[in-house]
């Protein structure tokens, strides 16, 4: 057989393999750039001559895939199939090996020859991953040469591999991926039916199997191209084989899992060891729920014995400093404009700001969390173990961690695309704990359970936790049969703290606090104070009182006295309007002793503590309830949510109080 | 293979690309690539793609001042099934 003296390769790879450098190093600067014919994507073409023969080196487009699903993909296959080169060189990236091989197993369905290009070898063995080019070739029955375009190295033994398979000096048996043997059945029903009616230049096996994987262009083009009877039959057999799509591309990734497991050796790197060690336990069903309660817990105990102290520090000169300021200097001044200032917004307002340094320590730690990895995690396991607990085909990925505020995760809920599992998460998103909850739980429980707060904290959420999942089980098996809700999560490796990205997002969330207290906050706690002064200047006259003390049979079913009930009340605003309510109602502006002291000597354990759940479970802030209104487009939904978790919060006020009662 | 993995997610559930990887027996490269195939056949959808955060809450995520501790919004990517994607297998 006579050599040929002019040949056509084709140049095929995945995008960012390097092709361009491959290009030009075979055809310097022989090159020619155009469109492709009727077309507005981009042809390069080029010319090189090796051992006498005249080589068109075609640079085909970029593409994962060889579907009709973009113009790249189109153009690649057509000229593959029109063109007919006499060699396909497929460019593989050695580092992602892998993620290319699955271009070369739609290739290897074609009938042009291929050779592959293994580039980027130098990278590859920098980062630890090791390929035998000869078992690959071994492996795939095509030859396989290895490259470093970027240093020249491989291009000979290129264009002498390309020209002994165009020159038929090399026998080409590919190992082609299998096809499953129940499609191998309809594939050849397929191909009876369309025997005469594909284009010469089509493989009649390529063309049924892309009908089967629902190829839209295929499908146009026979649907043209057959009598009608002939097309109602191949459809029937394609529509009862609607997902065939998923086998045939589920049999090029084991084709090419094989080929990765005889020619890759991969020793682990450093970094992802250290990662997947931790996370062996920190995703682990059982231990990453304790290392998440173990995180949670050194919140807790950072914030009783670091925060604390400072929160004292801030009441004694900020609270109690600038009420004696005001009255030494407002002595000429109404009464009522001093007592405003120093009970409604000191003893308010001023109380929360107090709060500051307890939210300084809760934002850097989850700040440190996110910025190591760590947050990912978290959220992963708490989503297990809802499933553990029953919620079975349901995920609450958005709600975790939006522990910040309710609303985050409200409007992060948009991520489930099942409208019923999106309302379900809705509705119990309010009894994931926002910080305006936990911080009127670190007041609170400090105070009244000494060093056992830690775990009455542990206690509270962990009751939390177990309503919301209850609560989700409840609705879901009673309102709500939708359909199963996944999620696939990158776990990024673990990476050192940045400590100026976590000071800066400490920072942005404890100004955002500041904000609120001085706008919502302020505004709440002089309405507060007003009512609580009006109409006779007694507390225990006032509107306030007539209100609360209306309340007070159903309080007393929970220890708590009206002062309480308006507190708990006032969390509609803003959850932490309770201890600004409890700063203004108990006196703590005009004192020298803080909230805090005040409220030991006021309340009993019992009744903090079912105050406590009460406020845990208690209906979300009015920025919740818009949030909900907003994402639900439902009154009817927004409200009932409302109303379960107002009785879910009295009743476990009333059974907290009486399971306290009995230590 | 693609079967196989839409099958465990149609049980519903969160997963990692380490638990993906590991009952697939493929590397999480691979993994990565037939979850980008399978975005592309319209079975999984992009959630979260960082650095630009969660997709469907867009602007509000943006601005939310929890994005980096949010499940959805922080450093990895996450996937999740469609509503073609959970339908019952007809192969």
């Amino acid at each position: 057989m006579s050599e040929k003296k002019e040949i056509t390769v084709a140049l095929a790879g995945q995008p960012n393999v390097g092709k361009s450098s491959v290009f030009n190093l075979l055809t310097g600067l022989n090159q020619h750039v155009g469109n492709w014919p009727g077309k507005t994507v981009e042809q390069k073409t080029g010319i090189y001559t090796y051992n006498g023969t005249k080589v068109t080196l075609v640079d085909l487009p970029g593409t994962y895939s060889l579907t009709a699903n973009s113009l790249e993909e189109i153009i690649a296959r057509e000229y593959i199939l029109r063109a007919r080169p006499d060699v396909v060189v497929a460019l593989l990236s050695a580092p992602v090996l892998e993620r290319n091989l699955y271009l070369v197993a739609e290739l290897l369905h074609l009938e042009a020859p291929v050779v592959v290009g293994l580039n980027m070898m130098d990278m590859a063995e920098s980062e630890g991953i090791h390929i035998e080019p000869e078992v690959l070739q071994a492996a795939l029955g095509v030859p396989v040469v290895p490259l470093i375009a970027t240093k020249g190295q491989g291009a000979k033994e290129l264009m002498q591999t390309v020209d002994d398979v165009a020159q038929g000096r090399t026998p080409y048996e590919p190992k082609r991926p299998e096809i499953r043997r129940d499609h191998q059945e309809v594939l050849e029903q397929l191909m009876l039916l369309i025997a005469d009616h594909v284009p010469a230049e089509y493989p009649k096996q390529w063309v049924a199997l892309k009908l089967l994987e629902g190829d839209a262009e295929i499908s146009r083009m026979m649907e043209e191209r057959l009598p009608h009877e002939v097309w109602d039959r191949v459809s029937e057999i394609l529509r009862s084989h609607e997902d065939a799509v998923i086998a045939v591309a589920g049999g090029r990734y084991e084709w090419v899992a094989r080929m990765v497991r005889a020619a890759v050796v991969r020793p682990r790197a450093g970094q992802i060891t250290l990662t997947s060690r931790f996370d062996q336990v920190a995703t682990h069903p059982f231990w990453g729920l304790v290392v998440l309660a173990g995180i949670l817990g050194l919140i807790f105990w950072l914030t009783y014995n670091l925060g604390a102290p400072l929160q004292d520090l801030l009441h004694t000169y900020l609270v109690h400093g600038t009420a004696n300021f005001l009255r030494a200097n407002l002595a000429g001044a109404p009464a009522w404009l001093t007592n405003l200032l120093v009970e409604g917004v000191l003893g308010g307002v001023g109380t929360v700001v107090t709060f500051t340094p307890i939210l300084l320590i809760f934002f850097a730690v989850m700040g440190l969390m996110e910025d190591i990895g760590y947050m990912a995690r978290a959220a992963y396991v708490m989503d297990r173990f809802m499933h553990l607990m029953g919620l079975h085909g349901k995920s609450f990925l958005p709600l975790f961690l939006g522990f910040g505020c309710n609303v985050s995760s409200i409007v992060g809920s948009r991520v489930i695309e099942s409208p019923a599992a999106r309302l379900l998460t809705i509705l119990i998103s309010p009894l994931v704990p926002c910080t305006g909850r936990m911080v009127v739980l670190t007041f609170i429980a400090p105070l009244f359970f000494g060093r056992l707060a830690t775990f009455v904290s542990w206690g509270l959420i962990g009751i939390n936790l177990v309503v919301l999942a209850s609560l989700g089980i409840v609705l879901s098996k009673v309102l709500f049969r939708g359909e199963p809700v996944a999620f696939i999560m990158e776990l990024p490796l673990y990476h050192i703290p940045n400590v100026r990205t976590i000071g800066l997002a400490v920072w942005h969330r404890v100004v955002e606090f500041l904000q609120k207290a001085g706008t919502l906050i302020l505004v709440m706690s002089v309405v507060i104070w007003m009512l609580s002064a009006l109409p006779s200047g007694d507390i225990e006259t006032s509107f306030l009182a007539w209100l609360g003390r209306g309340l007070a049979p159903l309080g007393s079913l929970m220890g708590l006295d009206w002062r309480m009930i308006m507190a708990l009340l006032s969390s509609f605003t803003a959850k932490e309007n309770s201890i600004a309510t409890l700063g203004i109602l108990f006196g703590a502006g005009g004192e020298e002793a803080s909230l805090g002291r005040i409220l030991q000597q006021s309340i009993v354990p019992q009744s903090a503590f079912a105050f406590l759940v009460v406020q845990m479970l208690f209906v979300p802030c009015v920025a919740t309830v818009a949030a909900m209104h907003q994402e639900t487009r439902s009154w009817k939904w927004t409200l009932a949510g409302v109303g379960m978790l107002l009785i879910l919060s009295l009743l476990g006020g009333i059974v907290a109080y009486h399971i306290a009662l009995l230590f | 293979m693609l079967e196989k993995l839409l099958a465990m997610l149609r049980r519903g559930n969160v997963y990692s690309y380490a638990d993906l990887a590991r009952e697939l027996g493929v590397s999480e490269a691979l993994l990565e690539g037939m979850l980008e195939n399978l975005a592309r056949l319209g079975y999984l959808r992009l959630v979260s793609n960082p650095p630009a955060g969660c997709e469907p809450a867009g602007e509000f995520c943006r601005k939310c001042a929890m994005k980096g501790a949010c499940a959805v919004g922080g450093q990895g990517r996450v996937w999740t099934l469609t509503q073609k994607g959970s339908r019952k297998e007809t192969i």
